[in-house]
């Protein structure tokens, strides 16, 4: 060390610091106190000298792990992150990918600090911990985090952080993410915050573990490998960087960039939003009962509410509600603070704290009151959160959508975004070399966007968990398991319409080559089980289609070989197998989501991959790109005329609209006629079984919706009561600390309730 | 006013403008710009306070503020429910949705979900659409802190008696 240092005479644990430094944020609002920028102000350069020492070398370390590490999600795909964090936990900087993790690795840390791994297991140079456990800050299994502590003459001075998402979790399916276990027992390997190497090497018996626990363990053992690769040369960065600038300095200096990116992230919404409240209802539908083979916890349908309302306050911090949503059941779609945290965060980074300072700073200027027992707040300790995305998705489009009504209102148009559905496919079983497999196809993380305010959703985008994802090529996946692509596209007027439209669906066809024994699971977030998956912006609509397909026994080989036509779409298949050109012993081509029996050389798979919801009335489309869309193949004219009002001549096209507006007219009727009709079916509760059990399922929790729904409709009695769902209390974790949600106070916010007044 | 601000409303930025845009840091003038921008392309003279949607506006009438759209319905308080004031087309069936999505690509379950269109009541123009599970109250999706808004965070009278 060059600078001269000047160490501090008290030595406090972990848990003090932590302590000392929730304390000073209670108290005074700043991080660490810090209602001064010393280091910042005597020089500022300095101080952004500082910060661009770590970035670039969090960066750069970042594209270096990508050629040690063997799955295709992080060599092809981007999915991983690196960052380095303070020693109470608090994240610094962050490298570019799944911005997911900014506060999961956060969490994990803090869970360690509060659990005194100081005291047992001990916290050590050259020790490395891990862990993918939703009660120590996690996401879901296969989001795998690998920790070091950086240590400065035997005190902890930083944590590196590094988080992958592994294609193969061990779980009971299969693939890393799993759609149909009902608990935590059938989702496959847990790390939870465990110490898992020392002097800077795994240890031989936690890779063992690997070995014994996973279909194909080399991914996640390679990937970890990476990650440690990363956090140990950040760790020399760092080391070289406090040589430079000195300790002391590193110390302050990376409080106050956290306490910068708090002040930052005020401003931005201050500059950028406005003050109020914001709300959105998504309802993901989720369907077993159909299935051939489903354990009997999970063998249900039902419907999740998750009532969502997003305060901007007069100080510009943002805060989110979930009262009023449904609860936690057997499934793996639960969420718990960690994976709402993550949800919160890939928003927050793309949206709001996309330059400057990403950090934990925005983090103290945000809030999320998750009722506990809900389903964003599951409070059984065996809840599943394999697919916890599956709520989180649709919630934070929303949120993204709600943010994008406050840019409106700001004049901000050229950032408004929508987002999209993912569309998963999982294939399990045995390879093209005879070895077990199991992975998630991971080129959904091309997702087409929602709509934006300025322009159309980009065609094969990327969805709202990974700015950077993409396709990848088929090549790849075709290495990586037992398929071949026959085809790859887009699905023409599959889109959410509007005056701009979402991103175009398309769609992937595989045929099974090579193994005779392969199953596939799929589903989409929102919009599968003929759900919707949220509404779109000022008049654009939602987008109502999204379908799977498998199909065994088929006659593909006899095709092929006559050189007669094969399908090259799922659309293509199906329209072949109702015709008899393509013969098949069992097929299934819908909505619902699969589990496919197991299929052999020649059978197919495949998948819709639907874009996201359209912005504006469809009758204010440009004409000009109704055109290009018709040049593109990516519409129909049928549909342009139907839908858009498009009559090739803009005169004509000025004419259709006005006839299209004056039916809409007519055919409307005023909300209060519709309403006073409307009340009788709303008093007597008529709905399909799924809503009235959803609506009662809300009720069980908490009055907020009923008190709407009857406020609404002027009704004194709420008439669902059935939750169609067995009733009983489960324990919640006990025996060690685990992040809990804030609690909201109650009452008194005029403004909330006035979402539903007549 | 700012001419790029105008482009931007009217979407007459080439996309090279709009990328710069987005690169910028953002102004703080750009609000009292789009709302001149704004306020040139509607018919009615009433001062907007703060546009709700593309065609949906919070203005300034007498001491009050309602909610307008830009064909001149006035659809009520600023704070109250505006979908209530409009026409509405509610789809509850396959068929019903089919006029609106291509029926080969329909999947939606139409006993679990049911579309809500609104419509200006004036010129027939869609103002929103709600996907919600049948009987589900119709709620706003924006109730704006006015009074914050323009005196703590513009610095400004507001101009209204909320």
């Amino acid at each position: 060390m060059n600078a001269p240092r000047k160490r501090e005479t008290v030595k406090r644990s972990l848990r003090e610091q932590l302590d000392r430094s929730e304390g000073l944020f209670a108290e005074t609002g700043h991080y660490q106190g810090l209602a001064e920028m010393p280091t910042h102000d005597a020089d500022p350069l300095k101080f952004e000298a500082f910060h661009s020492r770590l970035l670039s070398t969090i960066i750069s370390v970042r594209d270096t792990m990508k050629y040690i590490a063997s799955s295709p999600a992080i060599r092809d795909f981007e999915e991983f992150v690196i960052g380095l964090y303070t020693p109470e936990g608090d994240a610094i900087v962050l490298s570019t990918g799944i911005m997911v993790h900014v506060h999961t690795l956060s969490e994990f840390i803090k869970f360690m600090i509060r659990n005194d791994y100081e005291t047992d297991p001990r916290i050590r140079p050259g020790d490395i911990f891990e862990n993918n456990e939703v009660w120590a800050g996690g996401v879901h299994t296969p989001d795998v985090m690998t920790c070091i502590p950086v240590f400065d003459e035997g005190e902890i001075i930083a944590w590196i952080g590094s988080v992958s998402h592994e294609l193969e979790a061990g779980t009971y399916e299969g693939p890393g993410m799993s759609i149909f276990s009902p608990d935590r027992y059938g989702e496959g390997l847990h790390i939870s915050a465990e110490k898992v190497g020392e002097n800077d090497h795994f240890r031989k018996d936690y890779l063992l573990r690997l070995k014994m626990n996973l279909r194909n363990s080399s991914w996640w053992t390679l990937d970890d490998k990476a990650k440690l690769s990363g956090c140990l040369m950040v760790r020399e960065a760092v080391e070289k960087i406090i040589a430079t600038f000195g300790l002391d300095y590193y110390k302050g200096a990376v409080r106050e960039l956290i306490e910068e990116g708090r002040r930052n992230f005020l401003k931005r919404v201050k500059t950028t939003m406005v003050p109020g409240v914001y709300r959105a209802l998504t309802m993901p539908v989720h369907k077993r009962s159909h299935l051939r083979f489903s354990h009997p916890l999970a063998k249900n349908d039902f419907i999740d509410l998750v009532h969502t309302e997003l305060t901007v306050t007069r100080e510009a911090a943002i805060e989110l509600d979930y009262e009023g949503s449904t609860g936690w059941s057997f499934h793996p779609f639960n969420c718990a603070p960690g994976p709402m945290n993550g949800g919160f965060w890939i928003t927050l980074t793309q949206l709001l704290a996309y330059d400057g300072r990403v950090n934990d700073g925005a983090y103290l200027a945000v809030k999320q009151f998750m009722p506990e027992g809900s389903i964003v707040n599951a409070n059984y300790a065996g809840a599943a959160t394999s697919l916890a995305w599956w709520t989180l998705i649709p919630i934070f489009a929303s949120v993204w959508r709600m943010i994008g009504i406050s840019w409106f209102a700001r004049g901000f148009l050229e950032e408004i975004i929508l987002t999209t559905p993912s569309c998963l496919l999982g294939v399990t079983g045995f390879d093209q070399f005879g070895n077990p497999t199991g992975y998630n196809n991971f080129e959904l993380a091309a997702s087409s966007f929602g709509a934006r305010a300025v322009t159309d959703g980009l065609d094969c985008g990327s969805p709202i968990w990974n700015s950077e994802g993409m396709q990848g090529d088929a090549e790849v996946w075709e290495m990586t398991g037992p398929t071949v692509y026959l085809g790859r596209h887009f699905t023409p007027d599959h889109h959410g319409y509007g005056r701009f439209r979402g991103g175009s669906a398309w769609e992937s066809l595989w045929m099974v080559r090579g193994s005779r024994l392969v199953n596939v699971t799929m589903g989409a977030s929102g919009c599968q089980n003929g759900g919707v998956f949220h509404k779109g912006l000022f008049g654009g609509y939602p987008v109502l289609g999204w379908k799977c397909f498998w199909a065994t026994g088929t006659n593909l080989k006899q095709l092929i070989e006559k050189g007669k036509k094969v399908p090259k779409s799922i659309n293509e298949a199906e329209a072949m197998l109702k015709d008899g050109r393509l013969r098949a012993s069992d097929w299934y081509c819908g909505p619902l989501n699969q589990w496919s029996p197991n299929l052999g050389d020649y059978d197919l798979f495949g998948l819709v991959y639907q874009g996201g919801p359209g912005y504006g009335d469809p009758l204010e489309r440009e004409p000009t790109l109704i055109e290009k869309d018709l040049a593109n193949g990516l519409m129909t004219e049928d549909v342009a005329r139907k839908f858009y009002g498009w009559a090739k001549v803009p005169a004509k096209t000025a004419k259709l609209r006005d006839q299209m507006r004056q039916k809409r007219l007519r055919e409307s009727v005023p909300a209060e006629t519709w309403w006073r009709r409307e009340r009788l079916r709303a008093k007597r509760g008529k709905v399909a079984p799924l809503v009235a059990q959803a609506f009662a399922r809300s009720a069980q929790l908490s009055p907020k919706i009923e008190e709407m729904y009857r406020k609404f409709w002027k009704l004194d009695v709420f008439p669902y009561a059935d939750t169609g769902m067995v009733d009983f209390q489960v324990p919640a974790p006990s025996g060690f600390y685990y992040a809990k949600s804030a609690v909201k106070p109650r009452g008194g916010d005029a403004k909330a309730e006035g979402g539903t007044d007549r | 006013m700012s001419d790029v601000t105008r482009a931007l409303v009217r979407r007459e930025l080439a996309w090279k403008d709009l990328l710069q845009l987005m690169r910028e840091p953002k102004s703080s003038r750009r609000f009292d710009e789009m709302i001149a921008a704004v306020q040139e392309t509607v018919a009615w003279k009433e001062p907007i306070l703060l546009p709700l949607g593309e065609n949906l506006f919070i203005v300034v009438k007498g001491k009050k503020a309602i909610v307008k759209t830009r064909a001149g319905a006035e659809l009520g308080a600023w704070n109250g429910n505006w979908k209530m004031k409009c026409r509405v087309i509610v789809r509850r069936t396959a068929a019903q949705m089919a006029k609106v999505f291509p029926a080969a690509h329909l999947t939606i379950d139409p006993d679990l979900v049911e579309l809500r269109e609104f419509y200006c009541p004036k010129s027939g123009t869609l103002l929103d659409v709600d996907c919600v599970p049948p009987t589900y109250p119709v709620e706003v999706d924006f109730t704006p802190d006015l009074e914050a808004f323009y005196r703590d965070w513009l610095e400004r009278p507001l101009p209204v008696d909320l």
